[in-house]
């Protein structure tokens, strides 16, 4: 493997990333809670795959959407169940309510498909593109390719739309939204739907080479929190930069030194930039008002 | 002119409170159809706390409120908003991220051609944000920011309007030019109501007034006759 | 001893706690024995992680890490070395311990998300290293072979003595945690958790406390972890997992946050829920999972909480009868410190939000023994002003002296003990707490109640007893002694404001920040505040007073400041800012476009100090 070949499979790993992290990022921009639980909806979303194509062998090209259809619901559930119940206590409850509903999509999991790890269908079909000297693999191309997509269309629904327009206003003054005739409430269960489909849409893509298990979301919630942190907290481009940073560092050091090297040096990376900057790389401290 | 078209907004012997503190006693007003009304009174009086209940943030304890005779109770605000009920807060809460065009488009309700429509009338009230309509909402001087609220509750072509404290942090200057701008809302077919801490202009742009004092109206009656009160004055300067 | 019994809900409790001695002693059977064992383990842990997440209310994911961290120290020392219980068993607690120093300094500023997951951060840094350095921790598979606790040449190896001993260890946490919490510095957790922002106005170091009750969190975890290797004989990654501490987490949720008990009864109850569906483990992880998430969202305070409130409300508690007062000495003696010296001196002092000028060159000087009115409309600059003085925000620019010495950019509670105290706008009170107690917390600094003080104090707590009888005295000059016994949060708006007038009494300063205290009052309330404030500056105290009402300052104030846009306007007797132009314009607004030619600030901040 030449160093830009392990650069590619980096990026396609961070485009995959990118979603999760993007997801990550527009719950929290909506409600101001962490959804701890956004690694377990790359994992159903990986699972809604393997279940469509052996259970009702969906063909390919429906395989996204419906995966897509299915965490969106399954997102707005979470909305219900561990958002508005708890919206008005500090935010830290949410993060407990949504670590409670990741354990419980886990042993879903469990009981459903058994704890090994499993592998989804592919999305683009098997094998290898050659350019020169390099090769990459047709799922990796279709990784990017879909996530490029999906990140251009929620840029064109944010900026271009009146749902979205209502969605970034909904975000930054829940109250002040409602009281302009926006229906708040439906729009934020909306944004918890879009935010777990982009997760589910990337456990699609991730589960042909990266394989399914029950408890395998655990630390992508971990790694998008932190490519988040990373990125700026509530800045969308920097969730995106953060997930690609993250994944080529994590391809590459593994590549060279192992795994474990490369998530451990991770974490001390996150703690030495909390040491430095409390408020994180990019964010502006904002000081409260008494 | 009060009283002439009949009751816009009736607020009948309403009590609110934010968690156990009672904010407001049994509160009773009402405005008419075509009329700006001022709402006066101290810090803590209630103004805004009546203006929450109104808009729907918050429950009366008691009392009951109608607009154009159709209950208000149980509807929330975004209801209330396509019932005609536009809302300038209290220290403007524009939405900083989003331009003023969006700030506008966003209260807006019905298609694109509607919202546009509508966009344009607002601007002939306040030409300044045409100018400014690709800024975003943070960008704006504390005076445009006011005149965008204002025109972003008149997006949902309000039956009434209610303005809290539109004269908060600007210079005096600004102030008359907000405020002048109530006539001509009114003459669009829209009542006002009006808080304000800055008595005499509150006065001087509304047709009648109430004044309230720890939650209760004290005293009302027409604008002129409520500008010679000895009350108001006590209430604010200690005669 | 009825008396003591006939509060909260202790019946249930020592009739529950025989029960389950009873249980375990003489009736349970090996296997329920073992089970007892890993719940008195657990509620240990959880205990521990109590500090953190419950008094602090700080979100620690690093409660496993601490557990698993004492697991291994136990199994590799003990295992490996063959060393005996007394070394390692300390060393256990000490290893987390030094790792929650090491880490806390830095972590513990941090917001709530970002503190959430720089702790599992580490934990995971933690895990890993366990699973890789496997020539110490044996890797993945762990360490077999950990021997059983050993202690003064007796081997306790039988059931029976297992559990009296881990229930032993648990009673003694247990009791440490109820020193700690019961007196005057569980109240001060308390403040702390509801309110940063006050408890470090009233000169409580917040990150000390932060810190210590991370220490302790650490501290228990460790002594968990040693024995929950001594139990099952084995240490391996999995002790140090996210699973064991969502299991904490839950445990703590569904018992409760803050109590002993809850600790115990959530431990109890989880460890016999997941031993009696061991068959079906996953669909029991799913419904605790859910009836967790049901006690989170009806029952906020856990279990407990939700009895203890039940109780409330069915039986009444019997109330304390309120402690007589104790003079507050200091503040009689402040009279004698004289007056007509400079106090406090605002110069220059300029700040921005963002692209607001909240306050620009700002200059004004406070004289020992005067009560001055800070006016302006809203949005003016008031608060701002008050909270750069208190150390709440820094200060752009600018320099702030107070009793000579520089206090710029100083942190609250350092500028609060030297003799400041504040209220604030938005009341800070914990509404959990009895008036007295909200008032008692105060007295904390002065009362030097610390966390040693606390676990070695025998009997009553002489920090609370006396904090509250001096909270009485500053409750009857600010006349809510009939209410000192009544939560907060069953207060009206305007005595709630009086109890945080009191509580900034309670601290005996030499000057006194009050942030509209007479809001939401009516007009017999307010004379009534306004001769009792009178009172309190006839003492010798300095007050600076924020309001709107101009009628309560009069009859309060000998010299009023008027702000508008972070600017000083006018100063001088109220006759004469009441007639100032500019401060009329300012209020009242005026029909002719106005002139603002000679009282523009500037000019003013001279005036002010040549009045002197």
């Amino acid at each position: 493997m030449t160093f830009i070949q392990l650069v590619l499979s980096g990026l396609a790993l961070g485009a995959a990333y990118a979603l999760v992290a993007l997801g990550f990022v527009f719950i929290v921009n909506a409600t101001g809670a962490v959804n701890f639980a956004q690694g377990d909806f790359v994992m159903a979303g990986g699972y809604a795959a393997i279940l469509l194509s052996t259970s009702f062998s969906v063909s390919f090209y429906m395989l996204l959407p419906l995966v897509a259809v299915v965490t969106f619901l399954l997102g707005v559930l979470l909305a219900w169940v561990a958002y508005f119940p708890l919206m008005r206590r500090p935010p830290a409850t949410v993060f407990i309510s949504t670590l409670l509903c990741g354990m419980i999509l886990q042993n879903i999991f469990l009981v459903a498909f058994g704890p090994e790890a499993r592998s989804g269908p592919s999305i683009a079909g098997a094998g290898m593109v050659r350019f020169e000297n390099l090769e990459i693999s047709r799922q990796s191309i279709a990784t990017i390719v879909v996530a490029i997509g999906l990140i251009a269309l929620q840029y064109l629904l944010f900026a271009r739309t009146q749902t979205g327009r209502r969605l970034r206003a909904t975000a930054e003054d829940r109250d002040m939204a409602r009281a302009v005739g926006i229906p708040a409430t439906s729009l934020i269960a909306v944004t918890f739907g879009i935010g777990t489909s982009l997760a589910g849409i990337a456990g699609a893509l991730l589960a042909n080479q990266f394989f399914v298990s029950p408890t395998g979301g655990i630390p992508l919630s971990v790694f998008a929190y932190i490519a988040v942190v990373i990125g700026g907290w509530g800045s969308l481009a920097g969730a995106v930069l953060g997930s690609m940073l993250i994944s080529v560092f994590q391809v590459i050091v593994s590549a060279y030194v192992s795994y474990a090297v490369a998530t451990g040096a991770l974490y001390a990376a996150v703690l030495l930039i909390f040491l430095l900057r409390p408020q994180g790389i990019f964010s502006e401290r904002v000081q409260r008002r008494v | 002119m009060s009283g002439s078209g009949g009751a816009l907004l009736s607020v009948e012997d309403v009590s609110a409170s934010y968690g156990k503190v009672l904010a407001l006693r049994g509160v009773s007003l009402t405005i008419a159809e075509g009329e700006a009304v001022a709402l006066i009174g101290a810090n803590g009086a209630g103004k805004s706390t009546l203006f929450k209940t109104i808009v729907g943030f918050l429950e009366p304890r008691e009392g009951s409120m109608a607009l154009r005779g159709r209950s208000l109770a149980g509807l929330p605000p975004e209801k209330r908003f396509h019932l005609g009920i536009g809302y300038s807060p209290e220290g403007r809460r524009v939405f900083p991220g989003l331009t003023v065009r969006e700030n506008l488009q966003v209260a807006a309700k019905g298609g694109r051609a509607e919202r546009e429509m509508l966009l344009g009338e607002v601007f002939s009230v306040f030409p300044q944000l045409a100018e400014r309509q690709d800024a975003r909402g943070w960008q704006l001087s504390g005076g445009q920011q006011q005149m965008l609220a204002i025109g972003r509750a008149l997006m949902g072509t309000p039956k009434l309007l209610l303005l809290d404290e539109p004269s908060l942090g600007l210079a005096p200057k600004l102030v008359d030019e907000v405020l002048s701008r109530i006539p001509s809302i009114v003459s669009r077919g829209t009542s006002v109501l009006l808080a304000e801490q800055n008595v005499t202009k509150a006065l001087r742009f509304c047709d009648r007034a109430y004044v309230l004092e720890v939650g209760k109206v004290v005293l009302s009656g027409p604008a002129a006759e409520l500008r010679q009160a000895e009350a108001v004055k006590r209430a604010y300067l200690g005669g | 001893m009825w008396l003591w019994l006939a509060k909260g809900i202790r019946v249930p409790l020592a009739a529950g706690a025989l029960v389950l001695a009873a249980y375990g002693l003489f009736f349970a059977s090996p296997y329920e024995l073992r089970v007892l064992t890993v719940c008195g383990i657990f509620a240990l842990l959880v205990i521990g992680f109590q500090y953190i997440f419950g008094h602090v209310g700080a979100v620690s994911l690093a409660q496993a890490t601490f557990f698993g961290l004492g697991a291994y120290v136990t199994g590799v020392l003990g295992a490996t070395y063959e060393l005996g219980f007394l070394v390692t068993f300390p060393l256990s607690c000490l290893v987390p311990l030094l790792l929650a120093m090491v880490v806390g300094i830095p972590v513990l500023k941090l917001e709530e998300h970002y503190f959430a997951l720089a702790t599992l951060g580490i934990g995971l840094v933690v895990v890993l290293i366990a699973v890789q350095w496997q020539e110490v921790t044996g890797g993945t598979n762990g360490l077999p072979g950990v021997p059983s606790v050993r202690l003064l040449g007796v081997e306790i190896r039988d059931r029976l003595h297992l559990f009296i001993f881990v229930w032993s260890v648990l009673i003694l946490g247990a009791l440490i945690a109820y020193q700690v919490t019961r007196g005057l510095y569980g109240r001060v957790f308390h403040l702390v958790r509801e309110s940063r922002i006050a408890a470090s106005s009233l000169g409580i170091d917040v990150d000390r406390l932060r810190f210590n009750a991370f220490l302790l969190s650490a501290f228990y975890g460790g002594a968990a972890g040693a024995l929950m290797a001594h139990v099952i004989r084995v240490v391996s990654p999995e002790n140090l997992e996210l699973s064991v501490m969502i299991t904490c987490l839950t445990m703590t949720v569904i018992g409760g946050r803050t109590r002993i008990a809850g600790a115990i009864v959530g431990a109890i109850l989880i460890v016999h829920l997941r031993e009696s569906f061991r068959i079906l483990e996953s669909y029991t992880l799913m419904a605790y999972g859910a009836v967790t998430l049901l006690v989170l969202i009806a029952a906020p305070y856990g279990l407990i909480g939700a009895l203890e409130r039940l109780r409330a409300r069915l039986i009444p508690e019997p109330v304390d009868s309120p402690p007589t007062a104790r003079q507050l000495s200091a503040l009689t003696a402040a009279k004698a410190g004289g007056e007509g010296g400079s106090l406090l001196e605002v110069e220059r002092v300029s700040k921005h939000f963002g692209g607001v000028r909240a306050l620009e060159d700002v200059s004004l000087h406070l004289y020992r023994g005067e009560v001055v009115g800070l006016i302006g409309p809203n949005g003016s600059g008031k608060t701002t002003l008050v909270n750069i003085v208190s150390g709440l925000y820094r200060a752009d620019a600018g320099r702030l002296t107070f009793k000579g010495q520089d206090i710029t950019n100083q942190p609250p509670h350092l500028i609060s003990r030297l003799g400041m105290a504040r209220t604030f706008q938005h009341i800070n009170l914990a509404d959990d707490l009895t008036a007295l107690d909200n008032i008692a917390v105060a007295r904390a600094t002065r009362e030097r109640s610390g966390l040693q003080k606390s676990i070695f104090t025998v009997g009553p707590d002489p920090c609370l007893q006396m904090a509250r009888r001096n909270a009485m005295a500053a409750a009857e000059m600010l006349g809510i002694g009939p209410f000192a016994t009544t939560p907060c949060g069953n207060l009206p708006y305007g005595t709630r404001r009086r109890v945080e007038v009191a509580r900034a009494v309670a601290t005996e300063p030499e000057l006194l920040l009050l942030d509209e205290p007479a809001a939401g009052l009516n007009e017999e309330e307010q004379r009534d505040l306004a001769a009792r404030i009178r009172r309190i500056a006839d003492f010798g105290i300095t007050v600076l007073v924020i309001e709107h009402n101009l009628v309560f300052l009069r009859s309060l104030a000998e010299r009023l400041v008027c702000l508008d846009h972070g600017q000083v306007i006018a100063s001088g007797s109220p006759e004469e800012v009441q007639r100032d132009a500019a401060v009329i314009e300012a209020y009242l607004g005026r029909d002719e476009a106005p002139e603002r030619g000679q009282t523009v600030a500037g000019g003013d901040s001279e005036r002010l100090a040549s009045q002197r």
